[in-house]
């Protein structure tokens, strides 16, 4: 994608980007891991008031896409399904705890977490 | 006889006058090449309005003091109230079509084509000094903290507000705070470290090496929604027993997160720990 929005001529046009498009599981399993740690998932250093230099922007799709040599389609599958896919329904289930534990501490007057991660949270 | 050149402090006066008038806290006006020279590729105000010559942004709409201050988190779970700010920023940018004659768009609020937003409007509310970004995530500003924020995209070549001098995150009780124990109250009620989503350090009144585990985050924030159902679904349809997926499908937790969805306006934000203990616009949250 270009700074104007534009596909690039190698990039499919915005319908197809649009479109139904369901990755290869195996292309899936290859490549999640890489995408989700160059995307914006998990955050380091992103913010604006940052000087030059320490900020760090994640990268777009298309970015990806072009570095690891793949379909920017398959990659923002691979990442939006990655997304989704990192926590399963018991880390909703654990929130419930979470939330009950955070509010309490607040009402107690401290600001400490008695959550502290108990139960352990769950990951795939 | 040529157009008279309007005066564009006056015009800019007038809306963004407007729009307190009906409720936003907080009005300014940002520069589209300011917020272009640090969006991502695609994310610039001209890919969305080719026209654009000045960005408006309002915030407003936070949580209420009670709310803040209730024992019950569901309580919180159902005030995000987002949308009255997306609606505010739909009647700001239908008078400016309408009386002045420029175009307008209310940047949506969805989701783009890849589940992205459509502007990083936390981006546009920094250039334009609506507020600054937070260790914890959400935009503060320092008189009232936690708001919502819309963004209109517009013709009108309004004068341009600058950003803030000074971020309102770190607040200096989190300084303090941190120097004595390593934390923050944001990253002591939710560490990433320790099962929840935030990190990071404070250097010289700086956030640096801030980390932010969004993934889950969503797991609280959309606790009772798409996301959750979607882990629900993903749960039921790989269950082989008829009554056990008629047990996850009726019970407690799905019903509410069906509930939730059907009640969207109300449920846009449904975790709000890191925002509750967070020093800045506190008094903004204490009454009698």
């Amino acid at each position: 994608m270009t700074g104007s929005g534009q596909p690039s001529p190698s990039q499919p046009a915005r319908g197809e980007l649009t479109g139904f498009h369901v990755v290869d599981p195996e292309l899936y399993r290859q490549h999640r891991a890489q995408i989700v740690r160059m995307s914006n998932s998990h955050q380091v250093d992103i913010n604006e008031f940052l000087p030059d230099g320490v900020r760090k922007r994640a990268m777009t799709d298309a970015e990806i896409a072009e570095r690891l040599g793949l379909d920017v389609r398959d990659v923002t599958e691979i990442r939006v399904v990655a997304e989704h896919d990192e926590y399963p329904i018991e880390e909703y289930e654990a929130s419930a705890r979470f939330k009950d534990a955070a509010s309490a501490s607040y009402r107690e007057g401290g600001v400490k977490n008695l959550y502290g991660g108990r139960p352990a949270p769950t990951k795939r | 006889m040529t157009d008279v050149e309007p005066d564009w402090q006056m015009v800019k006066s007038e809306v963004l006058s407007g729009a307190l008038k009906r409720g936003a806290a907080v009005a300014r006006v940002g520069d589209p090449d300011a917020l272009a020279a640090i969006a991502a590729p695609g994310q610039a105000p001209v890919d969305l309005l080719p026209q654009v010559r000045s960005i408006i942004v309002l915030g407003g709409s936070a949580p209420r003091a009670g709310e803040w201050h209730s024992p019950r988190p569901e309580v919180m779970e159902t005030v995000g109230t987002a949308d009255r700010m997306a609606a505010l920023g739909s009647a700001v940018a239908r008078r400016i079509e309408d009386e002045l004659g420029y175009y307008a768009l209310n940047v949506p609020t969805a989701t783009d084509q890849d589940d992205k937003p459509f502007l990083d409007f936390t981006a546009a509310a920094v250039i334009s000094g609506a507020g600054s970004p937070s260790l914890a995530g959400p935009v503060l500003h320092p008189e009232h903290g936690f708001l919502y924020f819309t963004v209109i995209l517009t013709s009108l070549p309004l004068p341009a507000d600058e950003p803030l001098d000074a971020p309102a995150c770190p607040a200096p009780s989190c300084v303090e705070m941190y120097d004595e124990r390593g934390l923050t109250p944001c990253t002591d009620v939710c560490n990433i470290d320790d099962g929840g989503c935030l990190g990071g350090q404070i250097q010289e009144g700086l956030v640096i090496g801030r980390r932010y585990d969004s993934n889950r985050c969503r797991s609280r924030v959309y606790h009772y929604w798409i996301p959750g159902y979607q882990a629900v679904l993903d749960r039921v349809l790989s269950e082989p027993d008829a009554e056990r997926r008629k047990m996850m499908l009726y019970g407690s937790y799905f019903t509410r997160t069906m509930w939730s969805i059907t009640y969207s306006n109300v449920s846009q934000g449904q975790c709000f720990e890191c925002m509750r203990v967070c020093p800045v616009g506190a008094e903004q949250r204490a009454l009698r």
